[in-house]
């Protein structure tokens, strides 16, 4: 396995393009970390807990803290590095510098020396990249990794069973964040392993990575520090003051350990910059820059696998899954987490793939809105007929639980009389109206030949709805 | 004996022929006017709805000038950018109103409301959108005024009919009078407002019109007053003019078309 190229993805037979979540590598770490600002921004419940969680957490440190309370402080701010994610900025290898209790002694340094931190506390975790001159990107990514190992180890096995993943039972995995009790665990779990040395792999949802946290650093000296600076510079040349001038000139020193001097001793700078990223927080969008693979490529490999499985039921299965591939590969990550065969809670009903819609898109934003729901369900129909009954049981499906838009994948494009039927449901259907969109092969492999062309298969979904509209009027 | 007997027989047979005659004549009278009263009553109504929409067309057409020359302003200069949503309102108001009142014009029936899904339409398509639509509307009004004359023109013609068959049943009328060839004075005693020109006829060298019995007796009373037009038998400026609009023969009742296609003298009058 050594002798393989370290860029060559450790999961074999999955693309990037068409899972959910970041494969990690043989040989260096994905160059992207956990931002957790992007569960803050969520819209789904579940990632705006688990951003609660990592406020929770670090919060009863600083409260540690602030009793003085430091031996507990450090068990709780203990942050070792997470190499199962392979995540991080170190090019060469896997591990990354290995400051866990380096770490730690950090943390509780800047918390002591901010009487205002204590005070305040902390309203995002990425805001100790402002405040102490050790903490950076990589850093905050191993926090959230810690405080969300339970998480990401339930997403991981969620995971292998969609994507039929090989798994070792009872893999040792220590240092897990209990919520419940706020304390630092160790279980043994059924996870997939790097071949090479046993050791567990954790997979991490495609969404909440970034190449550099929305809140970062190098983003606050160049915006919220500088004007700061310019302020200072301002009133140094009114008052020509030899003093100012001094103070001024010591401040102008945007070296990171004089700028955390600063942050820690007013962190109103801190504040006035997290308020504005929150403001602007549409704009923060998960990387996709780690993704090598050619998108053409894999257009093509799907299409192929398309034009292979024959329409009938006996083939319904695979179908299903290349659908699932083919929407992670044209909507992820404004689609998230898609899920087959995922039932009601009383069992009576199935649907074929369920995705969670967080896009920042104009489009998916107003499909969230405007037919009720974080959920958009893809139906899959592995026929060349499609019938009035496949029509009446999506329009079932469709509801207050899982939003009024359901998109039916079928062979062929519908009949006239299926087409009217869909028409029919949404004018049946007043005031909350169902919408069903239908995509054939023809029309998956237009949005496919797109998004090999670096195309939006979103807008084209957006003119697909525009016309149902249209021909509804 | 037998002979005056027989010519008594003859002269009573003559004399119940007669009175049978005239008694079906009177019945065939009697149904007329009520037929002639329920057309009337179908004209009035459809004059209504025009007016009505004739009212409406004039208002939306008011209120879409200022919204097109505000929204031409606006576009200038600002082709990428999309429209508010007061905009985007406003415009979708505009040409569903205007679908709802000009149904039938097959170039706004391809128009449709904007779908904004996310992205509201940029400027220039609303105001090309804008400006469609209000040409539509034109040519609507164009339509109606021209409904609006050939209605008020049946409605007349309904008129002088009732009051024509009124007189002829009138049991008061002056006796002596032929009550087959009522003059326009006649007439006009029963209709208020002015008798229709159309159903008046000239006879020989006689300078007077009468009421032209015989045309009314020729064709049933909704036909004769183009209540049940379909336009199947137009000619060709009515084709032309429907080329030109857009709009559907069958929407609209026109006497003058069916007429022409029948040949009748009175076409020109019309």
């Amino acid at each position: 396995m050594s002798l393989l190229d370290p860029r060559a993805p450790l999961i074999l037979g999955v693309s990037q393009y068409d899972v959910d979540f970041v494969i990690p590598r043989v040989g260096i770490d994905v160059p992207v970390g956990i931002d957790p600002f992007l569960l803050y921004k969520s819209r789904d419940s579940e990632y705006r807990q688990l951003h609660g969680y990592l406020l929770e957490a670090f919060g009863a440190g600083i409260e540690a803290i602030r009793h003085r309370h430091l031996e507990e402080a450090g068990r709780i701010l203990d942050f070792p590095e997470v190499s199962a994610i392979g995540m991080g900025y170190t090019q060469r290898s896997k591990r990354g510098s290995g400051v866990g209790s380096y770490l730690t002694g950090l943390i509780i340094k800047t918390v002591l020396g901010s009487p205002s931190l204590q005070e305040r506390g902390i309203r995002h975790v990425e805001e100790m990249q402002l405040l102490s001159a050790g903490i950076g990107p990589d850093r905050v990514s191993d926090i959230a990794a810690n405080i969300l190992k339970r998480f990401l180890i339930e997403y991981t096995k969620r995971q292998c069973v969609i994507w039929s993943l090989p798994v070792k039972n009872g893999v040792p995995v220590n240092h897990i964040y209990d919520v419940s009790s706020g304390q630092w665990t160790d279980s043994y779990e059924d996870l997939p392993v790097n071949p090479d040395d046993g050791s567990p792999i954790l997979l991490v949802p495609r969404r909440m990575v970034r190449v550099l946290p929305w809140i970062n650093y190098d983003d606050f000296l160049r915006t919220e520090f500088n004007a700061y600076l310019a302020a200072k510079r301002q009133a140094a040349a009114k008052h020509l003051n030899n003093y100012v001038k001094e103070q001024s000139g010591q401040i102008e020193s945007n070296t990171k350990p004089h700028v955390t001097t600063v942050t820690r001793s007013d962190i109103s700078l801190v504040e006035r910059y997290v308020r504005s990223r929150e403001q602007h927080s549409t704009e923060a969008r998960p990387a996709l820059d780690y993704i090598d693979e050619d998108a053409c490529i894999e257009a093509e490999k799907l299409k192929a696998r398309l034009a292979a499985i024959q329409p009938g039921r006996e083939h319904a299965v695979d179908y299903q899954r290349l659908v699932l591939e083919i929407s992670n590969f044209l909507f992820n990550p404004e689609l998230i987490d898609g899920q087959p065969e995922v039932r009601t809670i009383d069992g009576t009903e199935r649907r074929d793939i369920i995705f969670t819609n967080d896009s920042d898109e104009s489009f998916w934003n107003y499909v969230r809105t405007t037919h009720d729901g974080i959920l958009v369900m893809f139906e899959a129909k592995n026929t060349n007929e499609l019938g009035l009954t496949e029509i009446n049981q999506t329009a079932t499906y469709l509801g207050d639980r899982i939003g009024r838009l359901g998109i039916v994948v079928t062979r062929r494009p519908p009949p006239e009389t299926v087409q009217r039927k869909v028409f029919s449901v949404w004018n049946d259907s007043a005031p909350q109206r169902k919408v069903i969109l239908i995509l054939s092969d023809n029309q998956l492999r237009e949005l496919m030949d797109l998004r090999c062309q670096n195309g939006s298969p979103t807008k084209w979904m957006q003119n697909h709805y525009r016309m149902f509209r249209t021909s509804v009027q | 004996m037998n002979k005056s007997a027989s010519k008594a027989e003859r002269a009573e047979a003559k004399k119940e022929r007669e009175d049978r005659e005239k008694r079906e004549l009177r019945e065939r009278r009697e149904r007329q006017l009520a037929e002639a009263e329920k057309a009337a009553e179908t004209l009035e109504g459809r004059l209504k709805l025009a007016l009505s929409a004739e009212r409406r067309c004039h208002v939306l057409l008011d209120h879409s000038k200022g919204f097109y020359e505000e929204l031409d302003k606006l576009a200038k200069g600002k082709s990428l950018l999309e429209v508010t949503p007061l905009m985007l309102e406003q415009a979708n108001n505009i040409i569903r109103d205007t679908k709802e009142l000009a149904g039938g014009d097959i170039y706004l029936d391809r128009i449709k409301q904007f779908v904004a899904a996310g992205n509201n339409p940029v400027y220039p398509d609303v105001l090309v959108i804008t400006r469609m639509v209000r040409d539509g509307m034109v040519r609507f009004r164009k339509i109606l005024e021209k409904r609006l004359v050939i209605l008020k023109v049946s409605l007349s013609k309904a008129e002088t009919v009732i009051g024509a068959l009124t007189y002829f049943l009138d049991d008061d009328a002056r006796d002596g009078e032929d009550k087959n060839c009522p003059n326009r004075e006649n007439v006009e005693l029963y209709v208020d407002g002015n008798v229709s020109d159309l159903c008046f006829s000239k006879y020989g060298n006689c300078d007077e019109e009468y009421f032209d019995f015989e045309k009314l007796d020729r064709q049933p009373i909704a036909e004769y007053l183009s209540v049940n037009e379909t336009g199947e038998a137009n000619g060709t400026a009515a084709n032309a003019e429907e080329e030109e609009s857009g709009v559907d023969s069958a929407d609209l009742d026109t006497p003058d078309r069916r007429e022409k296609g029948q040949g009748e003298e009175e076409d020109n009058e019309v």
